[in-house]
């Protein structure tokens, strides 16, 4: 186990090479010069430009500002912003634990939902409960979670009044407070993954549950609750883990909208207000931040994976 | 049956019997009978091509103008405003029909970019494995690494964020990796397969193998993930638009109605209703189409290594 | 025996599926009984209801698709009445099942120990320690070696006679009276399901535990039942004690399996076949079942459904059969085994060969470990000699592991060699010329005369491809035939293996196995090819599908004067179609010669060992003749011994096996061995060569 997870390591080195940079080339599909459009286009004042273009090294070679953009990462610094003050990595690490609440809370609500709603239904196929969770996960999937959001808040918060709609508590001010702050966006976030989730968990259950090994265990005469609760569970686990461990990753990057609705000053709306403003290193470093704890998520995911498939540690 | 009867005898008509159940569907027709069986695929199927049509002559269907305000603001369904109004008192309808240009023109232009991209380069890196796989699929394990919707959002908002088309291929590019694992995993299980290796020792060259047999056996998962990926595709299409890319005010767009309406959430509830539940009924019905699809092309016999 | 001594009697069973147009009957008025310590054989072909009756009895048939009636008394129970509860209390303690196949039966996520310890404490209420330590035990007890240690194993870390074995001891682990084992060999080698059938034996007579045997495979009846239940088609046709059948069956379905049994014929004569294929439930014929495929069909046969008849009631003589002209037909048993020589070995022997095979090589690298470096390599050919004259068919017999499908893809250049030459000489006029040199346009050339056919039917046919595309394949590829002139000559290949041109617009899922396999021979055959490789052409197919191919294969050689290199784990089959039959293990050719010398007087133990594994469908002398049951599995070709390789599991294998490689023996008739036995010290040899091939040559006819 320990030289799968030193490989697996290994091999991220040139992955993170890779990312960083496709992140910095973002730099290239920036249309006419980048320094112009950057500060504004037809709006831009020359000193602007000037101060852009010297800020981001615009004027050497593209390599060159790969580079040092680069061993400067490495070592924590993303740059400043180019509108604002601050350090780009001070901001993120700031932001960074409202979206990483919001992305835990999404996961807690998809496990809560998607695993019942799953065993139940592979248990069961073709039932009427079976039928409710396919409808129900297919609908859960179809609709936006920012509209979801917005009813939520249409309901709970407007016509009723029983959870805040806006803005942000750090759980160190009140737990309560963080705690009631998170429900509706984690619900909302959370609602698409439960059921993709569900819709995952009930076809490898399914699939588990008709192979050969589970045969020989009921023909053992081990208790139903045993054989789906211990042994098919396990076994139909890597998928759905996938699954998860991806839309884990998806969720810190893609909280934006919900960020933006709920007035929460995490990452994804500092991103999504850097977007508005073209502001470079925001834009790049944010992107790399969230690229690299994608790839230790999913790193993650494949060490449970190795756990939950002892044959894949031999390869 | 006749299995017995000596060389050069012609036999009677052979029987069904040992067929195993999942195999592939082989002829159109039994195709669309399966899928035609399938009720909520139907409707689905019809659903969509409804939608499309209303988008494509929405200036002659539409009871109203795009832009045209009426008096009442923010209304429930009256007189020739079937779905109401919107803050400014245009004609909900109308817009919803207009917005649903966007939807689709995005969604199948994103499925359609992506798709030309990632068959050429999945059929290349499951078949010829090696170095080329290698080099191929690093590339789009990076891709891979950044949350879709950011990276979409970031592409297009550099490239110019009032456009249609940057939103699409901003999406695109986003949607290429997925295809590609897919294809490529599918590929890597067929060639695997003893009639590949069969082709091969009769002589065919790589050409007529990717043609002939690798590429018509993973086009039916290929297929289902296209129908799910239209979708995914709308379903970010409003999300972007939500936040203001793609069709700018005064034009309409499913995600932009949603958050004008949001803007009134502590005045009207309706306005807020309508263009979601159209997302959810059109993203649902590709889903049951990809379903649909599904089932009607057999059970994938070939499952992805990813 | 009355219904009160036996263990298990099950009456009247039926079984329905649910369908798509309603429930299909797929097992009518089953019935049988089992008596404690008794073993009975439930034989037939697939599609024969045979496993879905054994798991009847298990109770493992889901009521949401699928419906039992009848009944099915368990030492004075009623099972069929039992709730779900009491059943799973029943199964594993007192009934336990394994299956055919070991690769999937375990859970690969727990360890060994871990699911015998679970299947213990779902019935014995002891702790989590005894329950693994009866798992050590009886991973002991059935022969696992080091069982303290590999009760930790995942079930990878096993191979398949392994894991039949870790299958058996959890099955038994809480004593049941009754193993159900539902073609548990069927998936192994022969030298395994030898070891796997005298671990039975040996299980039942120490613990006395009756076995339902299920199996399609009259040799290991013959080798390991008391009484036999015949299935086909949904319905027992015949049940009658062991020897009874074998000698005179009373049903014409018994006569024709153990009449198309290719230990059976004569060499070089057709096989006996049992015409058409098991009809489908949901479509089966009137009256009896059998009666489209029987050769003593008569209108009286199609008029109404044939009851059972009873000729005996008295305990374990029972005896029925149901056909309408039992009385009046004398039917023939199993065949004497014959020892006659195979077809003329001097088939071609003058001419200059078709094939050559030189020093023939194939290493695969092992990358593991951190750095995924090469750390060693899997010798799965190692320098293999063989020549194939015109016309001639050169059998390559070998177990899992021996590497002689590898040799079939290396021969036609599907993978590329690690070394030897491959010098094919299509044309008798010219010299040959080395296929392993060729490249591009050249090689495409000289494998045109060459083709191969694989074992799998349903998956060598591309299913998107229709009949025509693919008999028409190599004809547009080689020749630029289109369209008509292209489907004329599919056609006439079609009708050449017995097919009709009609079902050139069919696609491949609309045939069953045997004329899939057909159709890869027309496929083949397009070409006009001279030589061509059948890799376990038959070992996917039913007895009677089988022997229909078989004799296909001898038609078209006698017609077309092909030369086949015929390549099958089953040394019966082997030994039947062949003119020389060679042997291989762990890469290497161990003996070589004529088809009636290897197969009738062996001078390599291993080849003694194959020939002895292989149960002769006669249960009197298979009872009686000796057995050489070798040891362990095949070693690894990753790491294969030195010296002989055989020498690990060779019961005669002497210091010198292990040291040296044997040199090249030839025999006065013309086999070539590689065996120390024969070269080493001359007071051995003339000796053990004698004694090797009175004793094995005595065995197989005897």
């Amino acid at each position: 186990m320990a030289t799968f997870i030193l490989r697996r390591l290994l091999a991220l080195i040139p992955l993170l090479l890779l990312i960083s940079f496709v992140v910095y080339a973002l730099v290239l599909i920036v249309p006419g010069d980048p320094s112009y459009t950057l500060a504004g286009g037809t709006k831009a004042d020359p000193a602007t430009i000037i101060r852009i273009r010297h800020q981001l090294h615009l004027d050497e070679s593209f390599l060159s500002q790969y580079w040092r953009w680069f061993t400067h990462a490495i070592q924590g610094d993303l740059g400043h912003p180019l509108f604002n003050r601050g350090t780009v990595a001070e901001n993120i690490w700031q932001r960074f634990p409202i979206t990483l609440s919001l992305a835990l809370g999404a996961m807690v609500v998809s496990f809560l939902i998607g695993i019942p709603a799953g065993i139940l239904s592979a248990i069961r196929p073709g039932t009427w409960l079976d039928r409710l969770v396919t409808l129900g996960s297919s609908t859960g999937i179809a609709m936006p979670d920012f509209w979801v959001a917005m009813i939520l808040v249409s309901f709970f918060a407007v016509s009723n009044n029983i959870l805040p709609s806006l803005g942000w508590v750090p759980i160190s001010e009140s737990l309560w407070g963080w705690f009631e702050h998170l429900i509706l966006p984690c619900v909302a976030l959370g609602l698409a993954g439960g059921a993709t989730l569900a819709r995952q968990l009930r076809g490898s259950l399914i699939d588990v549950l008709d192979q050969d090994y589970i045969r020989s265990a009921r023909a053992m005469g081990l208790r139903e609750r045993e054989i789906i609760g211990k042994l098919a569970l396990k076994n139909a686990a890597a998928a759905p883990l996938t699954i998860a461990g991806i839309q884990f990753a998806y969720l810190l990057g893609g909280t934006f909208i919900i960020e933006n609705i709920f007035s929460m000053p995490g990452l994804g709306s500092y991103l999504l207000s850097a977007t508005g403003s073209k502001d470079l290193p925001v834009i790049q470093g944010g992107v790399l931040v969230v690229a690299l704890i994608f790839v230790l998520v999913n790193l993650a995911v494949d060490i449970g994976y190795a756990y939950l498939n002892p044959k894949v540690q031999l390869q | 049956m006749s299995l017995s009867s000596p060389v050069g005898m012609p036999t009677a008509p052979v029987g069904e019997h040992d067929a195993p159940e999942d195999q592939l569907i082989s002829s159109t027709r039994r195709f669309w009978s399966r899928f035609f069986a399938n009720k909520v695929a139907v409707a689905g199927l019809v659903f969509i091509v409804v939608m499309v049509v209303v988008a494509i002559f929405a200036n002659v269907l539409a009871p109203h103008s795009e832009t045209e305000t009426f008096s009442r603001v923010n209304s429930t369904p009256y007189g020739s405003h079937w779905l109401g109004t919107d803050f400014i008192g245009r004609d909900i309808l109308s817009r919803l029909m207009f917005g649903a240009r966007a939807s689709f023109q995005v969604s199948f232009q994103v499925v359609g970019m992506a798709a030309l991209a990632a068959i050429p380069i999945g059929l290349i890196a499951g078949y010829f494995g090696g170095r080329v796989d290698s080099v191929i699929m690093r590339i789009m394990d990076a891709g891979f690494a950044f949350p879709p919707l950011i990276l979409a959002l970031v592409v297009a908002s550099l490239l110019g964020r009032g456009s249609l088309f940057n939103m699409s291929i901003a999406l695109a590019i986003v949607f290429v990796p997925g295809f590609v694992r897919l294809l490529r995993g599918q590929v890597l299980a067929v060639r695997e397969e003893t009639f590949v290796e069969a082709s091969r020792s009769l002589g065919a060259g790589h050409f007529r193998m990717i043609r002939r047999h690798i590429f018509p056996n993973v086009a039916s998962p290929l297929i289902v993930q296209l129908a799910l990926a239209l979708g995914y595709a709308l379903l970010a299409e409003a999300g972007l638009s939500f936040i203001g890319l793609g069709v700018q005010p005064p034009g309409a767009s499913w995600g932009g109605m949603l958050n004008q309406a949001y803007g009134q959430i502590f005045v009207a509830s309706w306005p807020l209703i309508v263009p979601g539940v159209a997302i959810a009924l059109t993203v649902l019905s590709f889903n049951v189409i990809a379903d649909g699809l599904r089932d009607a092309l057999g059970r994938e016999r070939f499952k992805s290594d990813a | 025996m009355s219904a009160d001594d036996a263990l298990l009697t099950v009456s009247g069973l039926g079984i329905e599926f649910a369908g798509v147009d309603g429930w299909i009957q797929v097992v009518e008025d089953v019935g049988f009984s089992i008596a404690p310590g008794e073993t009975l054989g439930l034989v037939g072909e697939s599609g024969s209801g045979k496993t879905v009756s054994a798991l009847a009895v298990m109770g493992l048939i889901a009521r949401a698709n699928g419906r039992v009636t009848g009944s099915i008394r368990f030492d004075g129970r009623e099972l069929l009445e039992l709730a779900d509860d009491d059943m799973r209390l029943v199964r594993g303690a007192e009934i336990a099942m394994i299956f055919q196949e070991p690769m999937t039966s375990l859970n690969p996520a727990f360890t060994v120990g871990n699911q015998i310890a679970r299947a213990v404490r779902a019935h014995q209420s002891v702790s989590k320690s005894k329950a693994m330590a009866r798992a050590v035990e009886m991973l002991d007890l059935v022969g696992i070696p080091d069982a303290r240690r590999r009760v930790d194993d995942y079930p990878h870390a096993f191979s398949g006679g392994m894991r039949q074995r870790a299958m058996i001891a959890m099955a038994l682990s809480c004593d049941p009276k009754l193993l159900i084992a539902d073609e548990p060999t069927t998936a192994l080698d022969v030298t395994v399901q030898a070891q796997i059938l005298d671990l039975m034996r040996s299980i039942q007579a120490e613990f006395g535990t009756a076995v339902l045997f299920v199996t399609h495979d009259f040799g290991v009846v013959a080798d390991i039942c008391e009484r036999v239940a015949v299935m086909y088609a949904g319905e027992i046709v015949e049940e009658a004690p062991v020897h009874e059948v074998f000698v005179r069956p009373h049903h014409p379905y018994s006569e024709g399996l153990l009449a198309s049994m290719p230990q059976a014929a004569r060499p070089g004569e057709r096989l006996t076949v049992i015409p058409g294929q098991v009809p489908r439930p949901g479509s089966l014929p009137d009256g009896c079942r059998f009666h489209p495929r029987c050769s003593y069909a008569q209108p009286e046969c199609i008029a109404a459904p044939v009851p059972l008849t009873r000729r005996s009631e008295s305990g374990s003589d029972a005896a029925s059969a149901r056909c309408v002209r039992e009385s009046e037909l004398t039917l023939q048993g199993a065949p004497e085994i014959s020892a006659a020589t195979a077809p003329s070995a001097a088939v071609g022997a003058a001419s200059a060969p078709l094939l050559e095979v030189r020093g023939l090589r194939k290493e695969f690298p092992i990358v593991r470990g951190f750095l995924r470096r090469v750390q060693g390599h899997v010798h799965a050919v190692d320098g293999v000699d063989f020549s194939i004259a015109p016309g001639e068919t050169l059998g390559l017999v070998g177990e899992s592991g021996s590497g002689k499908s590898t040799v079939a893809r290396l021969v036609l250049r599907l993978i590329e060699a690690s070394g030897g030459s491959v010098v094919f000489a299509p044309d008798p006029e010219q010299a040959g010329t080395d296929i392993l040199q060729l490249g591009g346009r050249a090689l495409q050339r000289g494998r045109r005369e060459m083709q191969i056919i694989f074992q799998d039917p349903y998956s060598s046919l591309d299913p998107r491809s229709t009949i025509a595309n693919a008999v028409g394949e190599p004809l547009e590829i080689h020749e630029g035939l289109r369209g008509k002139e292209r489907d004329q000559r599919s056609g006439d290949l079609l009708e050449l293996v017995g097919m009709g041109r009609h079902m050139l617009s069919r696609y491949p899922y609309e045939f069953s196995g045997g004329q899939r396999q057909r159709i890869a021979v027309a496929r083949a055959l397009a070409l006009n090819p001279r030589l061509l490789v059948c890799d376990e052409p038959v070992s996917s197919l039913d007895v009677s599908t089988q022997s229909q191919v078989i004799n296909l294969l001898a038609d078209l050689q006698e017609r077309l004067g092909l030369a086949y290199l015929f390549i099958a784990h089953d040394l019966s089959v082997v030994r039947h179609i062949s003119h020389r039959i060679a042997v291989m293990y762990l890469g290497r050719i161990v003996e070589i010669g004529p088809a009636a010398d290897v197969a009738h007087s062996p001078t390599h133990p291993y080849t003694e060992a194959l020939l002895s594994a292989i149960p002769v469908p006669d249960p009197v002398r298979q009872r009686e003749r000796k057995r050489i049951v070798l040891e362990g599995d095949i070693p690894s070709p990753a790491d294969p011994p030195n010296g002989c390789r055989f020498h690990t599991r060779c019961p005669y294998a002497m210091d010198v096996c292990a040291l040296e490689d044997p040199a090249p023996f030839e025999t006065p008739n013309g086999t070539t061995v590689w065996c120390h036995l024969h070269t080493a010290g001359p007071s051995l040899a003339g000796d053990t060569v004698l004694s090797l091939t009175t004793t094995a040559s005595s065995e197989a006819h005897a």
